[in-house]
């Protein structure tokens, strides 16, 4: 695989592939540049990304790779939680007083 | 072998010796037997038309030796039906050959309907009438797609199946991408569109609030009607515009 750069100074990285001729080259500054990108940047093999993109948002660079920031993804993941809890203590309130589902939808939409 | 000569006279009531007589005999011989030169065929004598028909061995008349009346440098032979006829070279340079079907008319010389390629300049303006456009002018012209994309959103590196005049692809976060424009467009005045496979719900493309468009980038997101970003198998971005 084509060599990427990825730029640090972003939250979350962000990754550079260059293309010509429909094909993956490595990125020049020029590009980088084009591309509205500036800063620190770390230039790796594109395979050595992580695969899955269900944690994009929390990919970070430690020790010249880029991995996930597992502290981000569990205040993400107790974020999420937090908001589920809410919106079931909302949907168990909802239906004690006898309300349908689209009064609950209604509210869960105001929600933060 | 050349002219040939009579060796031996003989007068009346001479004795004729056998040596003398077959001498004379002999040089004739020699010359019919494959040594007939140009001097012992008589100038008006000529190879009947009949004869010639009879050659049936390929290349037996060389081409070079062709002549035909009034003939001049650059004429071309073509056959009219019932002869091979000389058309006379063209007096204008950069004139085609054209030919006129099977049913047996002459081909004539033609000067090509349009009068050369038009310049980047002609094909944006597009009024041009009398010129072709080269293909590597084409896509200067204003209705013409000047960039175009179709990349998997969802692989750790973006991985474009396919482009035109895309120099780059950034990978910004979940469903924000930055396509980068090998050609920039002469300003930010372009038409930008977009679309995306189907990942559930109603996410569209459409151009980022805070970087938009850039003369040689465009930022794009795929985003649901309640802004939540996401990554799609298929995201494919087009333009077109001015450069």
């Amino acid at each position: 695989m084509t060599k990427v750069r990825v730029y640090t100074d972003y939250d979350p990285v962000r990754v550079l592939v260059g293309i010509k001729n429909h094909n993956e080259v490595a990125p020049t500054d020029e590009l980088a540049l084009k591309s509205g990108l500036s800063g620190n940047f770390l230039e790796i093999e594109g395979s050595e990304l992580p695969t899955s993109r269900e944690f994009r948002k929390e990919w970070c660079v430690k020790n010249g790779k880029v991995e996930i920031d597992q502290d981000k993804v569990a205040k993400r993941i107790e974020k999420e939680d937090g908001l589920k809890q809410k919106a079931i203590k909302a949907k168990n309130v909802f239906e004690s007083l006898g309300l349908d589902k689209d009064a609950l939808m209604a509210y869960l939409k105001d929600l933060p | 072998m050349g002219t040939i000569s009579k060796q031996y006279t003989f007068s009346a009531g001479a004795t004729i010796v056998a040596s003398e007589h077959n001498a004379n005999f002999d040089d004739i011989i020699n010359v019919v037997n494959g040594n007939i030169e140009n001097v012992n065929i008589k100038s008006t004598a000529a190879i009947v038309d009949t004869k010639l028909a009879q050659i049936t061995t390929a290349a037996k008349v060389a081409f070079s030796a062709l002549t035909v009346a009034s003939q001049a440098s650059g004429d071309i032979a073509y056959y009219s039906g019932s002869a091979w006829t000389r058309l006379a070279a063209s007096t204008e340079s950069n004139y085609f050959l054209k030919t006129q079907g099977t049913g047996g008319s002459a081909p004539v010389w033609t000067s090509l309907p349009v009068s050369g390629f038009a310049s980047s300049a002609e094909v944006v303006t597009g009024t041009e009438t009398a010129k072709a456009v080269a293909p590597n002018t084409m896509v200067s012209h204003q209705g013409v797609c000047k960039g175009w994309v179709n990349f998997n959103g969802t692989t750790g590196t973006l991985s474009a199946a396919d482009s035109f005049n895309v120099s780059g692809l950034t990978d910004n976060g979940t469903g924000d991408y930055t396509v980068t424009w090998d050609t920039d467009f002469g300003s930010v005045n372009y038409c930008l569109v977009g679309a995306c496979k189907d990942i559930g719900s109603a996410y569209f493309v459409q151009i980022e609030q805070s970087a938009g468009l850039a003369a040689g980038s465009s930022r794009v997101q795929v985003k649901a009607h309640d802004s939540s970003t996401g990554d799609s198998p298929v995201v494919c971005v087009m333009a077109i515009g001015d450069r």
